[in-house]
């Protein structure tokens, strides 16, 4: 089990933003987070990624408690994220935003920097070759030395996957990835997340495109409230009275 | 084709700035003139380090001057009772300053924005009144007198002339290190964190431990540039590193370019010249540098070689950017 | 002793309170820190100079003139400086306040010449007060009944009015007080009006109690802005016992330790509650740190 959330709850002043959710993701699957806005989704990465602190429960990652551990240190053990509202390095690069990625995996510090060993130029040089083939898989290649801020808003969000990518992680948490995308861009994106499985990284993914999220989910999750009220294939969860209820009001609509 | 570009890029730009700092020996023996590029060069790489920590990561500090002071009063007064060689000294000078840095940082980082700025001008309203009242080490506000000059062997620089060609290769050095640190994955880490912390934490980066590094370089630049100044006259007042000279470099900063190494020579260049040249109607000089400033931060807050750099894509000597459009375009071929 | 230090510590405490309620105002309404704000108390104080000198206004007037003109300067500047830059990086507001201050305190000089002067003894004069065998000079005792009434009618108008309501809503959410049909760009500048008038006001007080030159701005602005800092930013109950605690403090180590130190000790308290307590005493440790 790579991922393991247990009774995890967070209030802020009062307002429950989660309650003693549970949740599971083994390595390898593709899971997808789904509930009506304000459902706590984003608090949960925020939980996961360190961003938050629950005021009750655990996270444990690879079965090590990670509970309340500053972000930096939990993107090192291998957890990357995307944000719903983009958080791109703007007036860097788009090589530049690709290469921040990946800074777990370099280790070049001051006198590094200074004295340029051959040691340092080398894990540069890879890193940049790293990164420019990650361009080239969300298909931004051409924009490598563009300000990332400039980018129009469907390419700033694959630059945000490439930067998650360039992490290496074991886990991907996608929040939201093709908020504003057509249906083409939607399609090619969910493509890519199967690719990106294919790779080996898990991915926990929030979202509101039902297409993506039927087409390309091993597993789904329901929250709304804060609550957990359903977990499933998409096949079960489409069926689910209680999920209906909570995107569509009590009355059917059809 | 990709060996040719970076060669070409890394030595034509340093030929001929030593080539451009060659000249004015071969030219003008005037000290007036000699003392005026040493001040350029003193206020360069105290920018270059206000640079590193407000242009590329992004954090505040109003009252930089202390460190500029700090540097100089420890390298004047190390030389005093103790007769230390330059090389000594000026390390000496940076250190003493920057673990300064090192403690501001400590106490203060954790502050927002608005606080931290805060905090700066305190600490260093707290650092000039130290000097001023420590009366017994640093001659409080009747000098410091006596601050032997620096030697290279028997060869005393007690000219602006000689001074230069100590000044300008040191000028030099500090401006390619900066270049080097800001160039790296280092810098790649102060510009992420000046664009979205939140963001540079989920990456790796722990941005108290990168902030605190870019304080302490800083502070480490202000203090080589104030050792420099101080052996430069034999005196110290004051008066030289008050609030006035902090929003001086804060000018520098603005006017040159934030985020770019070159945009501190610059500005340092401009304000400098522009000093001597309007010294005339020294009335009014301040209230046109005034206007200046916030024409620039209205119009141009980027500098003026951050807007250059903003239209062009290939100056050398300059940000990671301009690195990255390089390669990727070498890439692409 | 103790007297003493009261008696000589509470004028210029009114003073720096000056300052500091101009400091948090602005800041709780805009989020900027109005570093030209001791400058505002300069030409508040020049103000005062040049319509009692040269048109003879009598006190009253005198402050009302000195207030307004002020505070219209003040909203000049917040519409034409710092309106366009609103939304810029922090480091650049504050850098702009720096560079109006700059222009202000070497703007006047040109003007008004830099030979310290004082106000006419008729301005704010009147007999001096006896308190047993101490004589209170009028300029104090008129500072501290000025003071409480500016006070007074400063919370009256923002607790009890609609403009103040306006004002404290627009402080503590903009997009909301917004969306809530409150004209925020007025508020602004409504805001930067009275931090103005505050600085004309004080800039009388401080002409009769300091020497005005140029250079004045500076040092009040500092103190003005260390009591602000300790009474916690954006507080105005704060500024006002911060300016009033920090005239004490001068006042009593100048008297009991050494008045050389004075402002050493001033900068070390404040750097000290910014290690330890950098929200003041009024003020809430989310909004200070990040």
């Amino acid at each position: 089990m790579l991922l393991k959330l247990q009774g995890v709850s967070v209030s802020f002043d009062g307002l429950k933003a989660l309650e003693n959710v549970d949740i599971t993701l083994p390595e390898g699957m593709i899971k997808s987070l789904i509930g009506p806005n304000g459902a706590g989704k984003t608090t949960l990465f925020n939980v996961i990624s360190g961003l938050a602190k629950p005021t009750e429960g655990r996270v444990l990652f690879q079965d090590v408690d990670i509970t309340g551990k500053p972000p930096f240190q939990v993107s090192q053990r291998g957890i990357a994220r995307t944000f719903q509202n983009i958080r791109l390095f703007a007036h860097m690069s788009v090589m530049a935003n690709v290469m921040v990625g990946g800074h777990n995996h370099t280790k070049a510090g001051v006198s590094g920097a200074i004295f340029r060993t051959s040691g340092m130029r080398r894990e540069e040089k890879e890193l940049r070759e790293k990164a420019l083939s990650l361009l080239e898989f969300v298909g931004l290649a051409e924009c490598a030395a563009e300000e990332a801020g400039s980018l129009p808003y469907g390419r700033q969000r694959l630059l945000e996957l490439a930067r998650g990518l360039a992490a290496s992680p074991r886990l991907l948490l996608l929040d939201e990835p093709t908020a504003g995308m057509n249906l083409t861009e939607s399609a090619m994106l969910t493509r890519m997340i199967g690719k990106i499985r294919d790779l080996g990284i898990t991915i926990f993914l929030v979202e509101h495109h039902m297409k993506v999220v039927m087409g390309i989910s091993d597993q789904v999750t329901i929250l709304d409230h804060g609550v957990k009220i359903g977990e499933g294939t998409p096949e079960e969860i489409k069926k689910d009275e209680k999920v209906i209820r909570a995107y569509l009001g009590e009355k059917r609509r059809y | 084709m990709t060996k040719n570009l970076s060669w070409r890029n890394n030595l034509i730009v340093p030929f001929l700035w030593v080539f451009l700092l060659a000249l004015p020996p071969l030219f003008h023996s005037s000290s007036y003139i000699f003392h005026t590029l040493n001040m350029i060069a003193y206020f360069t790489i105290a920018v270059a380090g206000l640079n590193i920590l407000m242009g590329y990561t992004g954090q505040i500090s109003i009252g930089h001057a202390v460190f500029y002071a700090v540097g100089a009063y420890v390298s004047a007064i190390l030389a005093r009772k103790f007769a230390l060689p330059f090389w000594l000294l000026i390390p000496l000078g940076g250190v003493a300053a920057a673990l300064m840095g090192f403690c501001m940082g400590a106490a203060c980082l954790r502050l927002k924005e608005i606080y931290l700025a805060m905090a700066t001008i305190g600490l260093a309203g707290a650092g000039e009144g130290v000097i001023i009242n420590w009366d017994t080490m640093t001659g409080g506000s009747m000098g410091l007198l006596g601050i032997p000059y620096f030697s290279v062997g028997s060869f005393v620089l007690d000219t602006p002339q000689k001074q230069y060609f100590l000044v300008m290769p040191l000028m030099l050095l500090m401006l390619f290190l900066a270049r080097q640190l800001v160039t790296s994955r280092v810098g790649r880490a102060f510009m992420a964190i000046r664009e979205d912390p939140v963001a540079a934490a989920c990456y790796g980066i722990d941005t108290t431990a990168f902030k605190l590094l870019a304080f302490t370089v800083s502070a480490f630049y202000g203090g080589v540039a104030g050792s420099l100044f101080a052996h430069s006259t034999g005196i110290l007042f004051p008066d030289h590193f008050g609030m006035e000279v902090s929003i001086l470099l804060l000018m520098m900063l603005v006017i040159g370019g934030r985020g770019s190494i070159m945009g501190s020579i610059v500005g340092a260049a401009l304000l400098t010249a522009g000093f001597e040249l309007l010294r005339s109607v020294k009335d009014y000089q301040m209230i046109v540098y005034g206007m200046v400033l916030v024409a620039f931060i209205l119009f141009m807050p980027q500098g003026i070689v951050g807007t250059l750099l903003a239209h062009r894509k290939h100056l050398p000597f300059c940000s990671v950017k301009d690195e990255c459009a390089l390669k990727g375009e070498e890439a692409k071929r | 002793m103790i007297v003493d230090i009261i008696l000589s510590g509470l004028p210029i405490g009114c003073i720096y309170a000056f300052v500091a309620l101009g400091f948090s105002l602005i800041f709780s309404s805009v989020r900027l820190l109005h570093l030209a704000q001791g400058e505002l108390i300069m030409v508040g104080a020049y103000a005062g100079l040049l319509f009692s000198t040269v048109y003879q206004f009598p006190t009253a007037p005198l402050l009302l003139a000195a207030c307004l003109s002020v505070a219209i300067l003040a909203v000049i500047i917040e519409r034409v400086i710092y309106r366009p830059i609103m939304y810029s990086h922090a480091s650049n507001r504050i850098i702009c306040t720096l560079a109006v201050g700059i222009i202000l305190r070497n703007l006047i000089p040109v003007l008004g010449g830099t030979r310290p002067q004082n106000l006419p003894p008729a301005i704010l004069g009147g007999e001096p007060l006896m308190l047993g065998a101490r004589a209170i000079v009028p300029a104090y005792y008129w500072t501290i009944i000025i003071s409480c009434l500016v006070m007074v009618a400063l919370t009256a108008l923002l607790l009890k009015t609609k403009v103040g309501l306006a004002i404290r809503a627009t402080a503590y959410n903009r997009k909301i007080s917004d969306l809530m049909g409150i004209n925020t760009g007025s508020m602004l500048s409504l805001s930067f009006f009275i931090g103005g008038a505050l600085a004309g006001i004080g800039g009388i007080l401080a002409g009769k109690i300091l020497f005005i030159n140029p250079g004045m701005g500076f040092g009040v602005g500092i103190k003005g802005f260390i009591a602000a800092v300790l009474g916690g930013w954006g507080s105005l109950p704060g500024a006002v016992v911060g300016g009033l605690g920090l005239g004490l403090i001068e006042n009593w180590v100048a008297g009991f330790i050494s008045s050389g130190y004075k402002d050493a000790i001033t900068f070390l308290v404040l750097v000290f509650f910014l290690i330890f307590r950098p929200q003041g005493i009024f003020g809430h440790k989310d909004q200070v740190r990040s």
